[in-house]
């Protein structure tokens, strides 16, 4: 699967299913990070979908191969939902967009479902070879 | 007589088995608490029931986080939280003794006889110095020196920031911070940072008006990340440029469509700020200069700085009231560790080090103090998280002895040490006290008073 990097923080506003891979190669958990106009705190992602509609179902691939499915709702922000179940996701710079520790990889069938990555995240994402 | 001996081994074994079973966690050392030692422990402390004790050189925890990061870069900061939340939540099996120096106060030896493993994260902070003649001129100093005074290491040397001329040799983002922190002082934009006020106040007061980044090889081997490159290019009043010879913008211009992603997007920024630096503020990266000599004044204060240009043979002469050198580290290894050729820690994979069969305890090492000083916190992060799954695996089905830990030593040689509510306490009243001017906090530079006593 030729899957697309981002970094889980970017990745928001969801829609139906999505499949993230949470980091496959060498040592790997994924972080997340936080970005100060995104949201502060991650509160958001501890409320649940208020009507069906709003559910987005996720899949968290772990490093080990085992799947994790998650009810989500549109505009989760997918680290800090990996945080709110408790699945191993790292995220230093908490969202500020300031280093890649919480990077997933997408798989292409959702990849267009996401924002356009920006330059700063592209860049984030350069800093290492995943 | 032999058999006797097995006997008596296998019962003393079975014992602390139980004993263990009852109550006794292995005990584990880290020596470092910056993010590769940080990150390591978070992993364990999730995976295995190992209780952990961190040793930190510094009376403060954290490292290059506190100590390295760039104060404009305050984000990268945030991972603070995480260790934070770490050591709230694992009280009873996680404990910090800051202003504790492995080597000194407790040797090597000491700590493998305290503990069923010990993880080296303590990162490499012997910095490669510049060796030639005139090198020992006042105002000329590392990078890692410069950025530990910004930042406010405790009994930093001042540097003199009342000259118009830096030269600052070096292609990595040390060499970037320093160029950058010099350039932007004055403009007042670190003032909410956490620079100490007394060093802000010589920053602020720089006069820097010409910059010059040095580099030994061509524009194609710098060492940059991309988002301090841009940064670079965007400081105000400032005119940053690459001064580079016809051939080597042809070559650069040349070879974007082959590069891999990474190297074309950083190639891409350095293309675009070809040029020559003009106006009242400028910053001229220029490359394959070779430093010959420092010539220092009837003071002893560096003067200028003589390199060869080995492009064309030519030797040029800088100006330079400042001259900060940042061309790699070296890697200490602790008295007791083994070394291997290269003069780094003999690592037997990829974080096992090399002990010899008699050492009590397993010894592993991650971080810059194993493989040296490379890549950005991703991949301390990422190496980390691997350490830590091999040493809670190694540990999963190995309990070899009940280890004594080393607080009893530090007892009875008196050594002070901070804890992890010193720490806390100090954290707070930094925040504090950084509260009053507005600032994200206001770093102490003495710690006396927070010692244990």
């Amino acid at each position: 699967m030729s899957s697309v990097l981002r970094l889980a923080m970017r990745a928001t506003r969801l829609a139906n299913f999505s499949r993230f891979s949470v980091e496959t190669r060498f040592p790997t958990q994924i972080r997340q990070f936080q970005t100060s106009f995104v949201m502060k705190t991650g509160d958001f992602e501890y409320e649940d979908p208020k009507s069906e509609d709003e559910v987005v179902n996720i899949t968290y691939v772990l490093r080990d191969g085992t799947e994790r499915k998650i009810r989500g709702k549109v505009g989760d922000n997918v680290m800090f939902l990996a945080h709110r179940y408790d699945i191993e996701m790292e995220g230093a710079c908490e969202a500020s967009l300031a280093c890649s520790t919480c990077h997933v990889y997408v798989d292409p069938a959702y990849s267009d479902k996401l924002p356009e990555p920006l330059e700063e995240e592209d860049d984030m994402l350069d800093m290492k070879n995943f | 007589m032999l058999v006797r001996r097995l006997i008596c081994r296998i019962e003393h074994a079975s014992f602390f088995i139980k004993s263990r079973s009852l109550s006794s966690k292995p005990r584990l050392a880290i020596v470092g608490s910056g993010p590769a030692g940080m990150f390591a422990c978070n992993g364990l402390l999730r995976k295995s029931n190992f209780a952990i004790d961190v040793f930190e050189y510094s009376p403060v925890p954290f490292g290059l986080v506190r100590y390295g990061v760039a104060p404009d870069h305050q984000e990268v900061k945030n991972v603070i939280n995480t260790f934070d939340n770490m050591f709230e939540k694992n009280r009873d099996r996680l404990k910090l003794f800051c202003n504790v120096n492995i080597g000194r106060d407790i040797t090597f030896d000491e700590l493998t006889r305290g503990y069923d493993a010990v993880l080296l994260a303590y990162g490499s902070y012997k910095t490669r110095k510049l060796n030639v003649p005139g090198s020992d001129s006042k105002n000329v100093i590392s990078g890692s020196e410069f950025v530990g005074w910004y930042n406010g290491v405790p009994n930093a040397t001042t540097p003199d920031l009342s000259t118009s001329n830096v030269v600052i040799v070096g292609n990595g983002n040390v060499a970037l911070d320093c160029a950058r922190v010099l350039s932007t002082a004055s403009s007042g934009s670190l003032r909410i940072s956490d620079i100490p006020d007394d060093r802000l106040s010589i920053l602020e007061k720089a006069t820097v008006k010409d910059i010059k980044i040095l580099g030994r090889r061509g524009p194609e081997h710098v060492s940059f990340t991309i988002k301090e490159l841009r940064e670079q290019f965007k400081i105000n009043e400032w005119d940053s440029k690459l001064e580079l010879s016809e051939e080597d913008q042809k070559n650069l211009i040349e070879s974007l469509p082959k590069l891999e992603r990474k190297k074309r997007r950083l190639t891409e920024v350095l293309v675009k700020n070809i040029g020559v630096a003009s106006g009242q503020r400028q910053c001229h990266f220029l490359f394959h200069r070779v430093p010959k000599r420092v010539i220092a004044d009837s003071n002893g204060i560096v003067r200028e700085i003589t390199v060869e240009n080995i492009e064309n043979e030519k030797v040029e002469t800088f100006a330079c009231g400042l001259l900060i050198y940042s061309i790699g580290y070296e890697t200490l290894v602790l008295d007791g560790v083994p070394q291997n050729q290269n003069k780094m820690i003999d690592m037997k994979d990829h974080c096992r080090v090399n002990m010899d069969i008699s050492c009590p305890a397993n010894v592993y090492a991650t971080g810059w103090c194993a493989h040296g000083p490379r890549g950005v916190i991703v991949d301390t992060q990422q190496q980390s998280i691997f350490v830590a799954d091999q040493i809670a695996s190694d540990f999963a089905h190995n309990r070899k002895r009940i280890a004594p830990g080393i607080e009893l030593i530090l007892k009875e040689r008196k050594i002070p040490f901070i804890s992890w509510d010193a720490w806390k306490l100090i954290d707070q009243q930094e925040r504090d006290k950084g509260k009053l001017t507005g600032k994200i906090r206001e770093k102490f530079t003495t710690f006396e008073k927070f010692l244990s006593k």
